[in-house]
């Protein structure tokens, strides 16, 4: 089984397959949710960010106005304190004007001097402004005219609880006072009332001079009730001038509890400064705006933005101001309470001001939290889920892969095992697999393979059965051939007047070059070496037809002068039925053996070499032309003969021998034969071992290069008498 | 062996080049066994021929005979080796050899 199956591909296919997929949705959807938490958690931001812009002016205007309507409800409500005060004391004046200008209307009544009797309890009483008055007779008819006042005296005083005493002050130099502090007015040392010059006191100037009703600056309520403040208007008498002052005090404590009172959220407050600056009205008992404990600290001497307000305040001017007190940035708003001379403040933290804002900003980033944390829940969710899901496309893929590569691989695992058996040699097996895919069309390719190669394989049977019986043949052949050439040396033990010895090594199995010799008589030996053209069978055939022909004729001959008519003749029939058009060179000799006479003829081929004994070495012999056998009939053959001496030898060979090749593509040649011949020193080797030395000399010419041609060599050694006419 | 053939109308030239020996000997056969149809002039250029085997010659000869029946035939540029071989067969005598 290959390491890497296809199971385990597919395997690893669908896991990558899947996370990939897996990867990529999940990127997405994170990206996705992570864009939309961002973008999310940014218009959080921007919404609140955009509440805070839109409505931290609207609310900061609507908690200025808040502060302004408080302001001005604060000291309206004071402010009616005071004209509900000036309007009693103006009805007291009209009442009293009305009395002395009409004292025909009124009975005289009588009021007496404060009394220790009376303590604590609301009475009339008469006082005077000095000895003088008191003891003024004539005074006694317009004090008890005024005394007329007394029960309007009393009901001021009892209606309004503010009101500490009310009083009318005679310019004559009486008073006539309601309140419930008649002990006081006696001295305890004396038993006598006090004097009570009030026609010198401010309160009484001031309305003398100003002719109507004023009010007083704000004093401290000489009965240690607080801060207090009187109002007074002048009335008149029956000359129509002004007669006296009739005036009420009030303490202040009703300003104090709506100053105290007034409350703005948290950490609003209100607060009362004087003319000078000081702090009369605070409910704070500590940093700047506390209550002046002993009225001489003044706002003036205050740090710089606190004294300007304050100046601002006391020249009494309306406004709205945002500043820092005790390191607290606040609002201020302030307006004068004009009766009193003073100003009234109120102020608020801007914190407190603007905290709805932060709280709303507060609700819009706690929204946003928690939709961020319902989208995070949802995205831990997903996750969860898509962990999930790869959990169990792991679990199951393993499954599912393996049957999908199992029907993949089954029909492969029936190819293999099929091919296997093919293989195996069983070229019957068909494939038989139906899958529709390619897995098919492969086992239909396999399956014409098989046949193909059944085919094949009975060619190559066939081709080989062929092959082995041509080789056979050749074999057959090549032995036929070889038994055709003398083979058995020396061939004539008998013979001591010459011997030959020859060899022929074809190029194929069978050659076209052959050899002949055979005696036609005693002192006949007839010698023929010859090359077919080509080489193989066609070659080995006509050179058997040839070797017949040239010797069936030979047998026929009469004598050494016949060779060339010998030869012809064998042309002549080597030409007929020559379609082929097959021919061969040939050397064809005769040797008459007593003499030494050699005839010969060569037809076409290499010339000889003859070795002299007496100049002890080889020559090429000077052959006549002439034309090959076989090529052309009817020719004439030129024969020509030579001597040869007792020692003498002839060399026959093929061109095989001449124009065998090196593997640099050199020839052999005729020098090297020649020179090889004559190394060898031919007198003292036997026929074999000088055709020997040729074959070692050619052999170390070819090397390794392939043979090309038949070689074939013969030698012969005349050692008879050799009876040389010419010599002779 | 490379075989070169140039034909102008009935005229043709084959030059060889290289060795003309039994192995190589078939081509040229096939040449002139299938091509000498309506050949009157036939030329062999050996300019380039450095060896002629025996079988090479039965070639030329098998083409001799044949262009005998219906035209002329030639060598030319044949050189020393060749010169001698045909010389030594005695087919000089019986082909027309021109420089």
């Amino acid at each position: 089984m290959p390491k890497m199956g296809i199971q385990r591909q597919t395997l690893l296919l669908i896991l990558l397959c899947s996370f990939a997929t897996l990867v990529t949705v999940g990127g997405v959807f994170l990206y996705g949710m992570n864009s939309i938490r961002i973008s999310s958690e940014n218009i959080g931001k921007d919404i609140g960010e955009a509440a805070i812009a839109s409505s931290s002016e609207a609310l900061k205007r609507d908690k200025q106005d808040d502060l302004r309507r408080l302001l001005m409800g604060s000291s309206a409500e004071i402010e009616s304190v005071f004209d509900n005060l000036a309007m009693g004391v103006n009805m007291l004046a009209n009442e009293m004007t009305t009395i002395l200008q009409n004292p025909e209307n009124y009975a005289g009544r009588r009021v007496e001097e404060p009394s220790a009797a009376n303590a604590g309890r609301l009475a009339p009483q008469l006082q005077f402004a000095t000895e003088g008055a008191r003891y003024d007779q004539s005074l006694r008819r317009d004090i008890n005219l005024a005394a007329n006042i007394q029960d309007w005296l009393m009901r001021m005083r009892q209606d309004n609880e503010l009101v500490a005493g009310a009083y009318i002050t005679s310019k004559l130099g009486f008073s006539i006072t309601v309140d419930d502090r008649s002990e006081k007015k006696i001295d305890q040392a004396t038993g006598l009332p006090f004097l009570a010059e009030h026609r010198t006191r401010p309160w009484y100037q001031k309305a003398v001079a100003e002719k109507k009703a004023v009010f007083t600056d704000i004093y401290e309520d000489r009965y240690g009730d607080g801060l207090a403040i009187t109002c007074a208007a002048p009335y008149y008498g029956l000359d129509g001038e002004i007669a006296g002052v009739v005036g009420e005090g009030m303490v202040l404590k009703r300003v104090n509890s709506i100053v105290l009172n007034t409350k703005l959220g948290e950490t609003g407050f209100g607060f009362v400064i004087d003319k000078a600056g000081r702090v009369i009205f605070s409910p704070k008992d500590s940093g700047s705006l506390r209550q002046s404990d002993d009225g001489k600290q003044s706002l003036f001497a205050a740090e710089e933005p606190i004294a300007q307000v304050a100046r601002q305040m006391a020249a009494g001017e309306t406004g709205l101001t945002e500043i820092v007190i005790d390191g607290a940035p606040c609002y201020l708003a302030y307006t004068p309470l004009k009766a009193m001379g003073c100003s009234y403040g109120i102020v608020i933290e801007v914190a407190e001001a603007t905290q709805g804002i932060q709280e709303d900003v507060q609700v819009i980033a706690k929204s946003t939290d928690t939709f961020l944390g319902t989208l995070d829940d949802s995205i831990r969710s997903t996750l969860l889920a898509m962990l999930i899901i790869t959990l169990v496309i792991l679990a199951v893929i393993p499954f599912i892969s393996s049957r999908v590569a199992k029907s993949f691989v089954h029909p492969i695992h029936l190819l293999s095992a099929g091919v296997r058996e093919i293989a195996g040699g069983n070229l019957d097996k068909k494939l038989d697999i139906k899958t529709g895919n390619e897995i098919e069309h492969l086992a239909v390719c396999f399956n014409a393979m098989t046949d193909e190669l059944k085919t094949q394989m009975a060619n190559l049977t066939k081709v080989t059965a062929d092959k082995e019986r041509i080789a056979t043949e050749l074999s057959v052949a090549t032995s036929i051939q070889e038994s055709m050439l003398p083979r058995e040396f020396p061939p004539f033990p008998g013979r001591q007047d010459f011997d030959i010895y020859a060899s022929m090594r074809a190029a194929k199995e069978v050659g076209g070059d052959f050899y002949d010799f055979y005696l036609l008589d005693e002192n006949h030996l007839m010698i023929t070496i010859a090359d077919v053209s080509g080489k193989g069978v066609p070659a080995a055939l006509f050179m058997v037809i040839a070797k017949t022909i040239l010797k069936n004729f030979a047998l026929t001959m009469g004598g050494a002068d016949d060779i060339a008519p010998l030869v012809a003749c064998t042309n002549d029939q080597l030409c007929q039925s020559n379609d082929a058009m097959m021919f061969v060179t040939a050397f064809v000799g005769m040797l008459e053996l007593d003499t030494g006479r050699f005839a010969y003829v060569n037809a076409g081929h290499n010339p000889p070499l003859l070795y002299r004994k007496n100049e002890a070495r080889f020559s090429y012999l000077q052959v006549k032309r002439n034309f090959v056998l076989g090529g052309m009939d009817e020719l004439t053959f030129k024969g020509q003969e030579l001597w040869l001496a007792p020692g003498d030898r002839l060399f026959l060979y093929t061109d095989g021998v001449t124009e065998a090749l090196n593997e640099a593509k050199e020839l052999y040649g005729e020098e090297r034969l020649q020179t090889a011949l004559n190394e060898a020193g031919a007198e003292n080797l036997t026929l074999r071992e000088l055709v020997e030395r040729v074959q070692n000399s050619l052999a170390a010419h070819v090397k390794t290069a392939e043979q090309s041609d038949d070689i074939t060599m013969l030698a012969l050694v005349y050692n008879g008498k050799g009876t040389d006419p010419k010599e002779a | 062996m490379e075989i070169k053939k140039q034909q102008t109308g009935s005229n043709l030239t084959i030059s060889l080049v290289g060795r003309l020996d039994a192995v190589t000997s078939p081509e040229l056969d096939k040449v002139v066994q299938k091509e000498l149809e309506g050949i009157t002039d036939l030329t062999f250029d050996m300019q380039e021929l450095v060896y002629v085997a025996s079988a090479g010659l039965r070639v030329l000869l098998v083409a001799q005979k044949r262009m005998k029946k219906q035209g002329n035939m030639k060598l030319i540029h044949v050189n020393k080796d060749v010169k001698e071989v045909l010389e030594m067969t005695g087919f000089i005598d019986f082909l027309t050899v021109e420089d």
